[in-house]
C-alpha cells in the first residue's frame, strides 16, 4: 500500500513535470502574439509579455477576409473529409474482418501494397491534375488523404477483437442485410474505435498543407495552415536565400512581426484544441483495443 | 517479384524524365507587326503573394491586347516559398504553361535551361523580342546566357550592385559621423566602440547574417575568381586566401568585443532589429534608393552609402527573369507579350499597380497613389515582372529614383567573369568531389564568416577538409574552362 503510494506520487510528479513541458510553448506563443514588438526586439522572449499588445491580432485581422474564408476552408475540409474518410476506412476495414469474406487475402494484398509502394510526387501529381483535372478544386485536399491503410488495418483489428460473432450472426439469424448489420449493430459497439479513426483524421485535415501548396493557385481556397505555412516559409526563403533578399528590398519590408507569426499560429491551433475532450472518452479504449494485433 | 518491381520502378523512372523533357516545338512564324486572328490564353506564374482583385485587371489587359497581339493572360501569383515547389513539380511533370518568373536562385535557372524545361529564345532576339533587346543591349543580355544560348529574359533594373553602410542617419549626425569616410570594418571600429558606450540603446551597433553583410561578403568572388580582377585575375581557393582569413578575424574581433549580438548564428530579424533602431550600421548590397525601400515602415531614417565599386555580377541577368516554357503551345504570341509588358507602360503599369482609379489614383505624370485595401498591388514585386523603368512611382519614393538606376547602370564596371558561367558537370567522379567541397563550406564557412568560432583552428581545419575533398583539382578544372573562356571573349 505504501509503496504504492510513493509510485503514486512519483507518477503524479513525472506527469506534471510533463504536461508543464506540453503547456509551455503553447503559453510562449501566446505570450509572443500579445508582446509590442519593441519589446521583443529588445528583451527576446518572455513567458510574461514584457509590454502588452494585442498589435499582431489586429494586424493578422485587418484583412479579415482572408482568415475567414481560409477557416471556412479549413473547417469544411476537416468536417466533411474527416465524416467522409471514416466512412470509407470503416466500409473497407470491415469486411477485412470478417472471416467468411472470399476477397479478403487478395484485397489486403492490395492495401498494403499500396501502403508500402507509391508512384512518387511527380506521378501523383500528373495523375492529379492531369487525368482528375482536381487542381484549384476543394476537394483535392479532401480526395487524396481520404484512405489511409493504416487506419484501416486498425480499424479491421478493432473490428474482429471488438464486435463477437455471435452479434453478427444473430442479425442475420434475423434476416438483416449485410449493410444493417454493419450500421445497426457492428457501428454503435465500435464507437471508440470510430471516434480514434475521426479524431486522427479530422486533425490530419486540419493540419494539411502541402496539397494546397501543390494544387491551389486560387487564393479563395486557401486553407487556414497553408496561410500560416506561406508567412512561416516566405520569411524562410528571405533569410536562407540573400541572392532573394538582394532583389527584394521592398519585399522585406512587409514581413509581419514575431509577433503576427505567433497570433496566427494560435488563431489557427484554437479550434481543434476545442474538439479534444468531445473524441477524449472514447480514445483511451479506441487505442487500446486498436493496439491489438493478431 | 523483385525483378518485376525493378522494372516497373525504371519504367516509372523513365516516364518522368521524358515528361520532364517534354517535346520541342518550333514556334509558328507569326508576323510581328500584324494582329493574328485567333485569340490565345497566356498562362503567366508569377512569384508574388496572392493578390484579392486579379480579374479586373485581366479584364483590363484582356482588352488592350485584343487589338495588339489578340490575346487574354490568366496571371497567377504565387508566393515564393509555393512557387519554387510549384513551378518544379510543374515542369518535372511536364505541364502546360507559358511565361513564368526563373532565377539562377529560385527555380534554378540553369539546370531548368539545360535540361529544356524553357523555351530557347536566342533565334527571336531581332524579331519578336527586338524592342527589348534593344533597351537592354547586348552586353549586359550576355549575362544571361547558358550554353551560348538565352532560356530567359532578364527584367531590366538595377543591373550592377555595390557594397556599402546603411546606418542610422541621427545617430550618424548626432556624433557628426561621415560614413562616407569609412571604407572596410578595421576602419569602422572605432565608430562602433563609440557607439556602445553612448547610446545604451545600441548594445549591439552592427550586425550581420551569413551571405548578408558580414565582413567576408566584402572579399568577392565569382566561381573562384575575384572580381576585382586580383591574384592575377585567376581562380584561387578563396578561402585560402589572406583576405578572407583578415576578413573571419575581425568578425571574431567584433564578436568578442559584442559590436555583434552573441547570437548572430541562429538571428534571423537583422531587419526587423535594425528597423526598430537597435542597430546603428549595416553592410549591403546596395542600389540607389535601398536604404529608403529597405526601411520604409520604420519610424527611423536611413542613408546608405557606398564603399565598393559599383559592378556587374552574375545576379546582374540571372537574378530575375522571365521564361518561356518549353510546354507553351504559342510562344510567338507569349514572346510578343513579354516584348510588349517590358517596352508598353500601359501594360506593366496594369500589371504592377492595377487598373486606374480602382486600385490607384494618378498624382502627376510619373506618381500614383495606391488606394488602400483595394485588393491589387503588385508594385513591391515589379523586380520580378519586367522592365521597371516604365513603372509609375509611389509618392514616398524618391522622384528620381529611374534616372539614378540609369547612371547606377551606366557607370557600373563589366568585368568579364560576370558571364563566365561553369559547364555543366557530367563526371560522376568530379560531380561527387563538387559535392563534397559545398558540404565543406556549407559546414564551415557559416560560424567563420559570422564571427561565431575562432578563426586559427577552425581555418586550418576547414582548410584541411576542403583540401581532401579535392580542391585543387577543382580549381584546375576552373582555371582550364576560365583560360578557354578568355580567349574566346
Amino acid at each position: 500500500m505504501i509503496a504504492g503510494k510513493k509510485l503514486n506520487i512519483a507518477l503524479h510528479i513525472l506527469f506534471t513535470i510533463m504536461a508543464v513541458c506540453c503547456l509551455f510553448p503553447i503559453l510562449l506563443t501566446l505570450s509572443i502574439s500579445l508582446s509590442s514588438n519593441k519589446s521583443l526586439v529588445e528583451f527576446g522572449y518572455n513567458i510574461i509579455p514584457k509590454e502588452f499588445s494585442i498589435e499582431a491580432y489586429k494586424f493578422i485581422f485587418m484583412d479579415s477576409t482572408k482568415i475567414l474564408r481560409a477557416y471556412g476552408i479549413t473547417i469544411f475540409n476537416a468536417v466533411v473529409g474527416g465524416t467522409l474518410s471514416v466512412l470509407v476506412i470503416a466500409h473497407l476495414a470491415y469486411p477485412l474482418s470478417r472471416a467468411d469474406f472470399k476477397l479478403r487475402k487478395p484485397l489486403t494484398f492490395f492495401i498494403l501494397f499500396t501502403m508500402l509502394f507509391n508512384g512518387g510526387s511527380v506521378a501523383t501529381y500528373m495523375s492529379i491534375t492531369t487525368i482528375y483535372h482536381l487542381q484549384n478544386n476543394i476537394w483535392v485536399m479532401i480526395l487524396p488523404c481520404m484512405m489511409n491503410v493504416w487506419y484501416v488495418v486498425v480499424m479491421r483489428t478493432f473490428f474482429k477483437t471488438g464486435v463477437p460473432n455471435a452479434i453478427i450472426e444473430s442479425g442475420k439469424l434475423d434476416g438483416a442485410s449485410e449493410l444493417r448489420i454493419l450500421w445497426q449493430l457492428v457501428f454503435p459497439i465500435s464507437l471508440p474505435g470510430i471516434a480514434t479513426i475521426a479524431l486522427f483524421q479530422v486533425l490530419l485535415y486540419w493540419n494539411e498543407w502541402n496539397l494546397p501548396l501543390l494544387y491551389i493557385v486560387e487564393p479563395k481556397l486557401y486553407n487556414l495552415q497553408f496561410l500560416l505555412q506561406q508567412m512561416m516559409q516566405n520569411i524562410q526563403m528571405l533569410n536562407e536565400n540573400p541572392e532573394f533578399a538582394q532583389q527584394a528590398a521592398a519585399g522585406m519590408a512587409e514581413i509581419p512581426t514575431e509577433g503576427a507569426r505567433m497570433a496566427l499560429c494560435f488563431v489557427a491551433m484554437g479550434p481543434i484544441l476545442v474538439t479534444y475532450p468531445f473524441f477524449q472518452k472514447y480514445f483511451i479504449q479506441g487505442l487500446t483495443v486498436g493496439s491489438v494485433k493478431e | 517479384m523483385k525483378r518485376l518491381l525493378a522494372v516497373l520502378l525504371m519504367l516509372t523512372l523513365a516516364f518522368s524524365m521524358l515528361a520532364g523533357c517534354g517535346k520541342k516545338e518550333t514556334a509558328e512564324l507569326e508576323d510581328p507587326n500584324t494582329v493574328p486572328k485567333d485569340t490565345y490564353e497566356i498562362q503567366w506564374y508569377l512569384m508574388a503573394d496572392a493578390q484579392n482583385d486579379v480579374a479586373s485587371v485581366e479584364e483590363a489587359l484582356n482588352e488592350y491586347l485584343k487589338d495588339k497581339i489578340n490575346a487574354t493572360v490568366k496571371i497567377n501569383c504565387l508566393p515564393s516559398a509555393q512557387y519554387t515547389k510549384k513551378l518544379g513539380t510543374m515542369i518535372n511533370a511536364g505541364e502546360y504553361f507559358d511565361l513564368c518568373f526563373a532565377a539562377r536562385w529560385a527555380l534554378d535557372y540553369v539546370g531548368n535551361s539545360r535540361s529544356g524545361a524553357f523555351y530557347d529564345l536566342t533565334d527571336h532576339l531581332d524579331t519578336y523580342l527586338k524592342d527589348i533587346n534593344e533597351i537592354i543591349g547586348e552586353e549586359t543580355m550576355k549575362c544571361s546566357y547558358v550554353d551560348g544560348r538565352l532560356y530567359g529574359l532578364p527584367v531590366y533594373k538595377e543591373m550592377a550592385t555595390q557594397q556599402g553602410w546603411i546606418y542610422r542617419k541621427d545617430i550618424a549626425e548626432k556624433y557628426d559621423i561621415d560614413m562616407s569616410k569609412y571604407k572596410s570594418f578595421k576602419e569602422l571600429e572605432p565608430v562602433l566602440k563609440m557607439i556602445k558606450e553612448k547610446e545604451p540603446d545600441m548594445k549591439y551597433p552592427i550586425d550581420w547574417a551569413y551571405g548578408a553583410g558580414e565582413p567576408a561578403s566584402l572579399v568577392m568572388t565569382a566561381n573562384n575568381i575575384f572580381v576585382d580582377g586580383s591574384y592575377d585575375n585567376q581562380p584561387v581557393n578563396r578561402y585560402a586566401t589572406k583576405e578572407y582569413k583578415e576578413a573571419c578575424e575581425i568578425a571574431r574581433d567584433f564578436y568578442n568585443k559584442g559590436y555583434v549580438r552573441p547570437d548572430v548564428l541562429t538571428a534571423t530579424d537583422q531587419v526587423a532589429r535594425m528597423s526598430e533602431g537597435k542597430t546603428f550600421v549595416m553592410l549591403q548590397p546596395l542600389k540607389p534608393g535601398k536604404a529608403l525601400e529597405l526601411f520604409k515602415n520604420s519610424k527611423y531614417e536611413f542613408e546608405q552609402v557606398g564603399i565598393t565599386e559599383p559592378g556587374i555580377d552574375h545576379l546582374a541577368g540571372t537574378g530575375s527573369m522571365q521564361v518561356v516554357s518549353a510546354t507553351s503551345k504559342n510562344p510567338a504570341r507569349v514572346m510578343r507579350f513579354l516584348n510588349l509588358l517590358n517596352t508598353d507602360p500601359y501594360v506593366k503599369n496594369l500589371v504592377v499597380h492595377g487598373v486606374e482609379g480602382k486600385h490607384y489614383k494618378k498624382i502627376d505624370d510619373k506618381t500614383v497613389e495606391p488606394i488602400k485595401g483595394s485588393g491589387y498591388s503588385l508594385y513591391t514585386n515589379s523586380w520580378a515582372i519586367g522592365n521597371v523603368f516604365l513603372d509609375y512611382l509611389l509618392p514616398e519614393d524618391d522622384p528620381t529614383k529611374h534616372e539614378q538606376l540609369q547612371k547606377f547602370n551606366e557607370e557600373a564596371k563589366k568585368p568579364l567573369v560576370a558571364t563566365f558561367l561553369l559547364k555543366e558537370v557530367t563526371d560522376p567522379d568530379k560531380k561527387q568531389r563538387n559535392i563534397e567541397i559545398n558540404n565543406t563550406v556549407e559546414n564551415y564557412a557559416k560560424q567563420l564568416n559570422l564571427g561565431a568560432v575562432d578563426v586559427e583552428p577552425n581555418l586550418k581545419e576547414f582548410l584541411e577538409v576542403l583540401d581532401k575533398a579535392g580542391i585543387d583539382s577543382q580549381l584546375k578544372d576552373i582555371k582550364a574552362e576560365w583560360k578557354e573562356f578568355q580567349k574566346n571573349n
